[in-house]
């Protein structure tokens, strides 16, 4: 099945899905508005997201090993036998790109993302969650939502011409990269709803105030 | 003002004030821009094509050949963490310096300035000298202020001694900016720069930055024997010296070597360098675990020699051409050098068994991700800020800023550094790299900096930031390992002399701008 074949109907295909999903958008807010019966549906989407956001960043991981070997690979061919081949070094950049966009997701949800914490140290546990909730209603969800919005033309004609690598000798799969960021987009508002969920339910004391996991500074 | 600039400017404020609030740094960026860019069209002065221009941005981000050298560092330096180098580093050190008058302090400086040589990440080792240093100086009757300030400074020297992760993004963002530069002034086929030139020219300023520190120590030591007595201790044997300093000199040497020396990228030293830490760590695992001459051990072992053996063999011997020949000196010289390849390959895949068996390897990786997983999505929150901030010509504005500085490039080039400073307060690295450099650096090299010496420069002052209160990664480090008896407010006062140090080191090469560029035109030009 050749990717000319599946562009058309792609578009399609999203909107269906992103409107099937969109509602979901919402369970935070409706959990922090109206409680115990908003509250159920988004454990169960915590849940779900978790699942997914963990399984994404496994294979995040995978990425970054296949980066490390495949430009170990490309030091050696290139210093010691004088080659180097184009789909290696394209399958590298793959594995960088997907490396760092499928971590970003679990990397929310377990609060492994930067922040500034002058004000946000200091307030109670009940007041951080509320500002991760409204940071994820008034930051997070519109920037992936934009995103989306932009990044659906690039990849529908990505699709449409089943985009290959500029080089002749390169890997055909760029329509697939391009593909990346809207499943970015889509994954990290999937972690956004399960992290302001989170909130949400801390927020309504429907959840422990647990020491919500410090800030890691896992910086470099 | 016309509507441009205010929208501008309350912009960079808003920034800043929703930073505070805490949401993830990366989402904030992003988050402020699209409310501006909104802003912007409902007020008619900004056009939606920037918008569309994101898809393409994040898509530059994903191919960036130069930025993938970060993962494969950020690797490096967390697989070295699990191997204990600089656990073994530090007591070495301490027995060598401990019998004279603030021995300790020495110790902690040079061991930060080997680590900061072989890795690039300041966390892990102002952990490791916070659990192991600051005790043992606490309880040997040193300053608390001195001791932690030490500590907290020799950590941030991974970020100045190369290879460092802000060297790596600021190569990347000062290398375009200085394509753009070229274009503005009309040239064609000026120098491009590369993450090597900075490496080769952050050295010097480096080691003169490690100097400071020791003349302060020494004279903190003369000037105040109770603040930093001698520790006493017996000297370490010979050998232990050796063993201690063997595993870093050789990263350093394979690393920073093939890089300077040209014959590796950045990114390819630093898959060479993850490489030789897996290796490594491989190597010491097995080692604590008893079984110094395991099976994998013995991989390890013979990997690194096949890698020893493969490097000197190119050296004397044109492969890629021998090869190529027909007849059996050519193939024999193809199947050795696979051979050798392979096994070294082999010897990187053993280092990561016994990593996995140790459990290590799962929390390697995901910690890896995760840093990675920071650094791009703020390089992609920056992306739309700077977007936005261009399309409402914040562009033009930032550069008759610049030219509206008094006293011409010197003027602009202060203004510049000081606005980095005190943004540290406030921001870390990564955001003032993504944001402010890419804003500033065109102008400045248009107005005649050199693009080395400045990238270098904001190094310095970016450093810096990790060492000023109350936003300081090294000051966060420190704080979770220090013992409660250690006030925040110790460790605030202790890194104040330093930031001093720093200033100074900066204004040396301010003053003697060769600091920064004489090694990179001997290395590269």
């Amino acid at each position: 099945m050749s990717p000319q074949v599946l562009g058309e109907p792609l578009g399609a295909i999203a909107i269906i899905i992103l409107g099937g999903l969109s509602p979901f958008l919402l369970t935070p807010l409706a959990t922090a508005i109206w409680g115990e019966p908003a509250a159920k549906v988004q454990r169960v989407l915590n849940g779900i997201a978790e699942d997914i956001a963990t399984w994404l960043g496994r294979f995040a991981q995978v990425c970054l090993l296949v980066l490390a070997f495949g430009m170990l690979t490309t030091v050696l061919l290139r210093y010691i036998f004088g080659e180097s081949f184009t789909r290696l070094n394209e399958t590298v950049m793959y594995a960088h790109a997907l490396g760092f966009l499928m971590a970003a997701p679990v990397a929310l949800i377990t609060n492994g993302h930067v922040r500034v914490d002058i004000v946000y140290e200091q307030v109670s546990e009940r007041t951080k969650a509320l500002l991760d909730l409204i940071g994820f209603c008034v930051l997070l969800a519109p920037v992936m939502l934009l995103l989306l919005i932009y990044s659906g033309p690039v990849v529908e004609l990505a699709w449409r011409i089943g985009e290959k690598s500029p080089e002749t000798d390169g890997l055909p799969f760029v329509f697939l990269l391009k593909t990346a960021m809207p499943v970015f987009a889509v994954t990290m508002l999937m972690a956004g709803v399960a992290h302001a969920g989170h909130a949400a339910l801390r927020w309504r004391g429907l959840e422990a105030l647990e020491n919500s996991t410090p800030a890691q500074h896992v910086g470099p | 003002m016309d509507l441009h600039g205010i929208l501008d400017i309350a912009m960079f404020l808003t920034l800043i004030v929703v930073l505070m609030m805490g949401y993830p740094v990366a989402f904030t960026l992003a988050g402020v821009a699209l409310a501006f860019g909104l802003l912007g069209m409902a007020l008619g002065v900004f056009q939606p094509s920037y918008f569309a221009a994101f898809p393409q941005r994040v898509f530059g981000t994903m191919g960036n050949a130069t930025l993938t050298a970060v993962p494969l560092f950020v690797l490096m330096g967390v697989i070295l963490e699990r191997s204990r180098i600089a656990e073994d580093l530090l007591t070495t050190m301490g027995d060598l310096f401990g019998r004279f008058r603030g021995g300790l302090l020495y110790s902690t400086t040079l061991v930060g300035a080997l680590l900061a040589a072989s890795t690039g990440v300041v966390g892990a080792t102002v952990v490791t000298m916070g659990l192991l240093a600051l005790p043992a100086m606490l309880a040997r009757g040193y300053d608390v202020k001195i001791a932690t300030g030490s500590i907290a400074a020799s950590g941030t020297l991974g970020q100045i001694i190369p290879p460092s992760i802000v060297l790596i993004l600021l190569g990347d963002v000062i290398g375009n900016a200085n394509q753009r530069a070229q274009i503005e002034m009309g040239k064609s086929g000026g120098e491009a720069v590369s993450v090597g030139d900075l490496f080769a020219g952050a050295i010097i300023p480096g080691l003169v930055l490690v100097g400071l520190y020791l003349l302060y120590q020494v004279f903190i030591a003369w000037s105040q024997p109770k603040a930093a007595p001698a520790a006493g201790g017996e000297y370490p044997k010979l050998s232990r010296v050796i063993q201690a300093l063997l595993a870093p000199l050789l990263l350093i040497l394979a690393v920073l070597g093939s890089i300077l020396a040209g014959i590796a990228t950045a990114t390819e030293g630093a898959a060479v360098g993850a490489a030789g830490a897996a290796m490594l760590a491989g190597q010491r695992i097995e080692q604590d675990a008893g079984r110094p001459r395991s099976f994998l051990v013995r991989i390890i072992m013979a990997g690194a020699a096949a890698l020893a053996l493969l490097v000197a063999f190119r050296l004397f011997i044109d492969i890629p051409n021998l090869g190529a020949q027909p007849g059996f000196s050519g193939q024999l010289v193809l199947f050795v050098s696979v051979t050798l390849s392979l096994l070294a390959g082999v010897a990187v895949l053993a280092g990561l068994w016994a990593l996995h068996r140790a459990r290590s390897l799962g929390p390697a990786l995901k910690s890896t991700a995760d840093i990675n997983a920071m650094v791009f999505t703020i390089l992609i929150g920056a992306a739309l800020f700077t977007l936005v901030f261009r399309g409402l010509g914040g562009d033009e504005w930032v550069k008759s800023m610049l030219e509206a500085v008094p006293g011409g490039l010197t003027g602009a080039l202060l203004f510049t550094f000081a606005v980095m400073f005190i943004l540290g307060f406030f921001l870390d690295f990564i955001e003032i790299c993504f944001v402010v450099v890419p804003l500033v650096a065109v102008p400045l090299i248009v107005m005649g900096a050199d693009p080395i010496w400045l990238a270098v420069m904001m190094a310095m002052v970016l450093q810096t930031s990790f060492l000023t209160p109350p936003f300081g990664f090294a000051l966060f480090y420190l704080r979770g390992v220090a013992p409660p008896e250690v006030k925040t407010m110790d460790i605030y006062r202790g890194v104040v002399p330093f930031i001093g140090l720093q200033l100074l080191a900066v204004a040396f090469i301010w003053f003697i701008p060769g600091l920064a560029t004489w090694l990179p035109n001997l290395l590269y030009r």
